[in-house]
Formats: C-alpha cells, structure tokens, sequence
C-alpha cells in the first residue's frame, strides 16, 4: 500500500532538491486552480518503472519552460539558443533525476527497475494513466515565470492465474 | 602535475552539464575527453589513457558496469581512477560497483562541490 500523502512529499522534495542543485531555479507547489493550463507547445518527459508496482512518472511543461530549464542546466543566459535536442536530453534527464530520487526515498520503489526516459514534444499533450492506476498530480511553478505539472501513476503487478 | 578526464555519458546534455561541474569544482585538468558509451570510451581509452573517468551506468552499447570490468583488464590503465555517476543509489548497487572496480561513486542529483570532493584525492 502506497500512502498518495507521502508520495506526493516525497515527490515535491525530489523536485525542489533536482531544481535547487542542478538548475539553479526554485521549485514551489500551487494550487491546481492557479495552475495555467498549457495550451500551445509542450513537452511531454516519461520514465516507466516496473518490478513489485508498475508505473510511470511524467513531467509536462510548456516549449518556454523546458527552455528555460535547459538552458539553466547548461548554464546558458535564458536568452540564448537551445538546441531541441538539448532540451530533449534536459527534461529526460530531470525526469530520469526525480524517479531515481523517489526510487531512494521510498521503500516500496526501492526495486523496482527503470527504463530509459522519453520525451515527447507537441501541441495540447496531456498525460492520462492507464485504467486502473493510483497516483498523484502536482502542478509547481519553476522559477519567477515558468510552470509544470508532474504526475506520478501506479499499480501493482497483476498476479498470474493458475 | 598534468591530469586528463573522460566523462562517458549517452547523454550529449548530461556530459555538458557534469563538464559544467567540474569547471564550477575549481578542478583543472589538462585535456577532457568525451564518450557517449563504453565501447566509445574503450577506444579512446586504447589510443591515449586517461588518469580519471567519469563514467554513467545505464548506457546503451556498453553499460558503465561492463565498462569498469573492460578498463581493469587493461594494463595501460591500471592506474586508471574511475568515479560512477547515476541516479542509482542503493548501497548494494554501489557496493557491486565498487567490488568490480570503480574507486568510487556520485549520485545525481549532484553539486559542483560533490566532484570536488570526490576527484581531489585523485588530481
């Protein structure tokens, strides 16, 4: 049994700690009313994980913020060019950063095995669970300007019928 | 005294942001080279060895884990340090690491003062 309370901690932690060490920008959860809903471009970061529970973290945020963010990680000013590829690799690697973390923090994680990111990029994506999965969405506002929504999804291995 | 580092890595960003790091760590080294896998590293590593690697452990080609075995049978680069850097971060996991060879370990997230303390010893 998974406490959604202590992952939902556990999960913001892991973030703030990733954004406060290696990106140099602060992490602040907000309410989902204040949230602003992303509308145009988006980028889309995934890792499953699988072993005793089965699932999948995900971090969504808007083409400006994945910039930003990337930018930040490379220590490039916010004006200057990122290439996509770039900034593929900065959201894979803060979603690989953030399922490593939770995977330390919280003992039913602790063996389950994780796949290799992946990030998507498009306009309108959201992320929707598959059926039957438990789990947590928090939206967090990254810096001064920029936003996120991290979604982390559960559910145990179905047992095997004789 | 002149040091050389290889900093093995699938992600191109990643390998960008660790030299980062180390730049930022106040460690100097003569000449740093890049490998984006351990096969990669292995033939950088036969043409000129290096006095430190900074090695990922999930990679594609190579995983870090067959990279360590790799480099320690090699005579060239028995004095070879090598330091992991991952997300993983399980005692056990790091303890196989180290038993197969790795002089030690950083785990991501990580801070420029994490590869100052751990490269020191070794420059």
């Amino acid at each position: 049994m998974i406490d959604q309370e202590v992952s939902r901690d556990v999960l913001e932690h892991a973030t703030r700690d990733i954004f406060e060490m290696m990106i140099f920008m602060g992490v602040e959860r907000v309410d989902p009313t204040e949230f602003k809903h992303l509308d145009g471009n988006s980028l889309l970061g995934t890792i499953t994980f699988n072993g005793g529970i089965e699932g999948c973290f995900g971090f969504c945020c808007s083409d400006a913020s994945a910039k930003a963010v990337a930018a930040s990680m490379l220590g490039l000013d916010p004006d200057d060019e990122v290439a996509d590829q770039d900034v593929n690799d900065a959201i894979g690697e803060v979603v690989n950063m953030v399922m490593g973390s939770i995977k330390a923090a919280q003992s039913v994680f602790h063996d389950v095995h994780v796949s290799i990111p992946t990030v998507i990029r498009g306009r309108g994506i959201e992320y929707h669970p598959g059926e039957g999965s438990t789990g947590i969405v928090d939206h967090v506002k990254i810096g001064d300007d920029f936003s996120a929504e991290l979604s982390l999804h559960w559910h145990k291995h179905a047992e095997k019928k004789e | 005294m002149s040091k050389s580092l290889l900093i093995v890595d699938d992600s191109a960003t990643m390998r960008k942001i660790i030299m980062r790091s180390v730049r930022m760590s106040g460690l100097q080294f003569d000449s740093t080279e890049e490998a984006g896998n351990g096969v990669e590293a292995l033939e950088k590593l036969k043409a000129s060895p290096v006095d430190i690697i900074l090695c990922d452990v999930n990679m594609p080609e190579m995983n870090g884990t067959e990279l360590v075995k790799k480099v320690r049978e090699m005579d060239s680069c028995r004095d070879t340090k090598i330091v992991m850097v991952s997300t993983e971060s399980s005692q056990e996991f790091i303890d196989n690491l180290l038993a197969e060879g790795a002089n030690d370990y950083i785990t991501k997230p990580f801070t420029p003062d994490k590869f100052r303390e751990k490269l020191s010893p070794f420059v």
